[in-house]
């Protein structure tokens, strides 16, 4: 028996699962909170006390009354996802994009570099054993020459400990701990998360949060921030939090840029900015809005390749009237931030029933790339599409096949697990799996799901959407993958649960 | 830069939507979720409510109303995993014993015990259960589900991975003690 009859079995138990109907205390509660609300804002309200499974206040026809309410609510939002905010009518369009959709030729390598065979070039046998099931390898890119990675281990009985991982090759390797953040003692368990690392001649950066230390509340995250000079000594710098507290619908995220580092938060005050800039990781400013454009106030950072590419950013904007609008901002230097819609692109019947995904923009080919959806989450025909920009802010539109064959495999992992990812490379992005037996991908939105052989399992894919397989991949189960200047460099746990052996596997690339 | 007209989608609608719109429509889904976090019906019911009255208190200073979602959701779960952490602090029993306190005809643990994966689950950790809940009860993808807790991405997935190599060891324990 494998992991994937597990998952089958589990698939069939909750499809077959029971759904009881919501309790009438819930709705009872809910209506009474409500009603506080319609005559005094809820901080100032009395709390009414917490109902246990019986039915108070509200009879039967208030019960009905608030469900017929309910249903209406949803009914009226539902509809109204076909009504332009002029209240002019939508037709929903089906999808015909050769008659008004530019043409996708970012001139991608048509080919996949071919891969060596892989092999094994070092055993973690220190204190990082990856294997009490909370451990994982959270990032692993190619920076100043060598690779720089986040791991971090923690479960209800070992206090969190998070480490920079450095390896000029990946045949020997440093681990060096992020202290506690300043003033917070960790017990067991998770106690922050880091969520990036940026280098940048000799200075670095980690950028995380303390997202979820509390469960009692406040549901707020703060954001964190540790340097270094050496990778090695980390300081965590309490002036870097960040303030007002957010709560992290985005996952901090660094990059380096021509003047210091570039970091991008998600903040619950939809008029703050969301990327911020530095010279040294210590002080921080938000970067500025050009002129004529949208506040950026939550965004997924991409970063493209070779100087003057810039960096792009897709999450949403504020313009006054409309918070949490989705958007593209674009920047030359990280400091100046450019926004733009690429549904601009499209007509307005068309435009309107798309949504931005918040996924990371990629960069290739000398052209930006973003990708849109079915707003309302229902593909009904109208089918996905990607922009791409050679300025960052003037787009093209083409109709895109995704979500379909691998083409899931970096926003969707889910359904094409266990596989890693690696940041963008000099070749493109690489994917490693070790399946097996065959894997489902697709995702949840698509009309099914697609079934792909387990071999091989190394795929690459110039944009990072849409992969080729390449050659078959190391054993065990593989948390990272990156790409080197002498090829790619894989990190891989054993696939078992408890077991402490993890390794690091590398194979060349050659160049078609 | 041409201005263009958004639809009036659920999103951009929950901008301006009262507590009950927004929220109301996440409790059928929030409270499925609870039952099978929890394994029982009663403490699910406790835990929505329990939920529902900290995202109120907190609705005001929640100016991004068109994530409330995946707010309420993780408040949920953060009140479901004290629930979780709370009975095993002041109990040794493991999740199985648990349901074995619960209502036999509870609909939630009818569903869980009538396959042995199901009854696996109580071998899992408080965060792999919810991690598997969330992915298969709530058909979340792993994006969202790191989404949901606040935890990256790859650690969604590690912990998906633990708690299916978990379930194939208990399953395969289970199966050998029959032969």
């Amino acid at each position: 028996m494998n992991t994937d009859n597990i998952e089958r079995r589990l698939e069939s138990l909750a499809e077959g699962s029971a759904d009881p109907d919501l309790p009438h205390a819930i709705l009872d509660r809910l209506a009474q909170l409500e009603a506080g609300a319609t005559s005094a804002s809820p901080i100032g309200m009395s709390r009414a006390p917490r109902l246990h499974r019986v039915d108070v206040g509200g009879g039967t026809r208030a019960r009905g009354l608030m469900l017929l309410g309910m249903a209406a609510a949803l009914a009226l939002v539902s509809g109204l996802a076909y009504f332009a905010g002029s209240h002019t009518v939508v037709p929903q369009p089906k999808a015909t994009p050769t008659t008004y959709i530019g043409t996708f030729a970012p001139g991608l390598q048509d080919a996949p570099p071919s891969l060596g065979s892989w092999k094994k070039i070092y055993t973690f046998s220190d204190g990082w054993k990856f294997g009490n099931g909370s451990d994982n390898v959270i990032t692993l890119s190619w920076q100043s020459g060598e690779i720089v990675g986040l791991t971090e281990r923690h479960n209800d009985s070992v206090p969190q400990q998070t480490c920079v991982l450095q390896s000029k090759d990946g045949t020997s390797w440093t681990c060096s701990e992020l202290p506690a953040p300043t003033g917070v003692v960790c017990g067991k368990g998770s106690c922050f998360a880091a969520t990036g690392v940026a280098v940048n001649h000799g200075r670095w950066v980690v950028v995380g949060s303390n997202g979820w230390v509390d469960p009692t509340g406040p549901y707020t995250s703060t954001m964190l921030t540790w340097t270094s000079t050496d990778g090695t000594n980390w300081t965590e710098q309490p002036s870097a939090r960040s303030t007002p507290t957010y709560w992290g619908i985005g996952l901090a995220q660094v990059v380096a840029t021509n003047s210091g580092f570039l970091t991008s938060r998600c903040g619950s005050d939809t008029n703050q900015q969301a990327l911020w800039t530095s010279t040294d990781g210590t002080t921080w400013q938000p970067a500025r809005t050009a002129p004529g454009s949208l506040t950026i106030t939550c965004a997924t950072l991409g970063a493209g390749a070779g100087d003057g590419a810039g960096y792009m950013a897709v999450g949403t904007c504020n313009d006054g009237t409309r918070t949490g609008r989705d958007c593209v901002g674009y920047s030359a230097d990280g400091q100046t931030w450019t926004s733009s819609d690429p549904r601009d692109a499209a007509p307005p019947a068309l435009a309107t029933r798309l949504s931005i995904v918040p996924v990371a923009p990629t960069y290739v080919g000398g052209r930006w790339i973003a990708y849109l959806s079915p707003a309302d989450g229902r593909d009904d025909g109208l089918g996905n599409y990607q922009a791409s920009s050679a300025d960052g802010t003037d787009w093209t539109l083409a109709h895109a096949a995704w979500p379909d064959y691998l083409i899931d495999i970096s926003t969707n992992p889910t359904d094409f697990h266990p596989a890693a990812y690696s940041p963008l490379g000099v070749s493109g992005y690489w994917a490693v799996h070790n399946g097996p037996t065959s894997h489902y991908v697709g995702s949840s939105a698509s009309a099914g799901y697609r079934e792909v052989p387990a071999d091989p399992s190394t795929y690459w894919s110039p944009t990072g959407r849409s992969w080729q397989p390449v050659s078959t991949a190391p054993p065990s189960w593989p948390m990272a993958v990156v790409e080197t200047p002498s090829g790619l460099v894989a990190i891989m746990g054993t696939g078992s649960a408890g077991s402490p052996v993890v390794s690091v596997w590398t194979a060349r690339i050659h160049q078609p | 830069m041409v201005e263009v007209q958004l639809a009036a989608t659920p999103t951009t609608l929950a901008i301006h939507a009262t507590f009950a719109d927004v929220i109301g429509r996440e409790l059928p889904g929030a409270y499925r979720l609870a039952g099978y976090i929890l394994g029982d019906s009663t403490e699910a019911q406790d835990a929505v409510q329990e939920a529902l009255e900290r995202a109120w208190a907190g609705w005001p200073e929640l100016r991004k109303r068109d994530a409330a979602k995946v707010w309420f959701g993780r408040i949920l779960v953060n009140v479901c995993r004290t629930r979780l952490a709370a009975r095993r602090r002041t109990s040794v029993r493991d999740l199985n014993e648990d349901l074995d306190l619960t209502d036999p005809n509870d609909p939630f643990r009818a569903s869980l015990l009538r396959d042995a994966v199901g009854r696996a689950m109580a071998d899992l950790t408080v965060e792999q259960r919810i991690v598997i809940v969330l992915r298969f009860w709530g058909r979340l993808s792993m994006p969202e589900i790191g989404e949901r807790l606040g935890i990256p991405e790859g650690t969604a997935k590690s912990r998906q991975h633990y708690a299916l190599e978990t379930l194939r060891l208990a399953l395969e324990r289970d199966r050998e003690g029959l032969r």
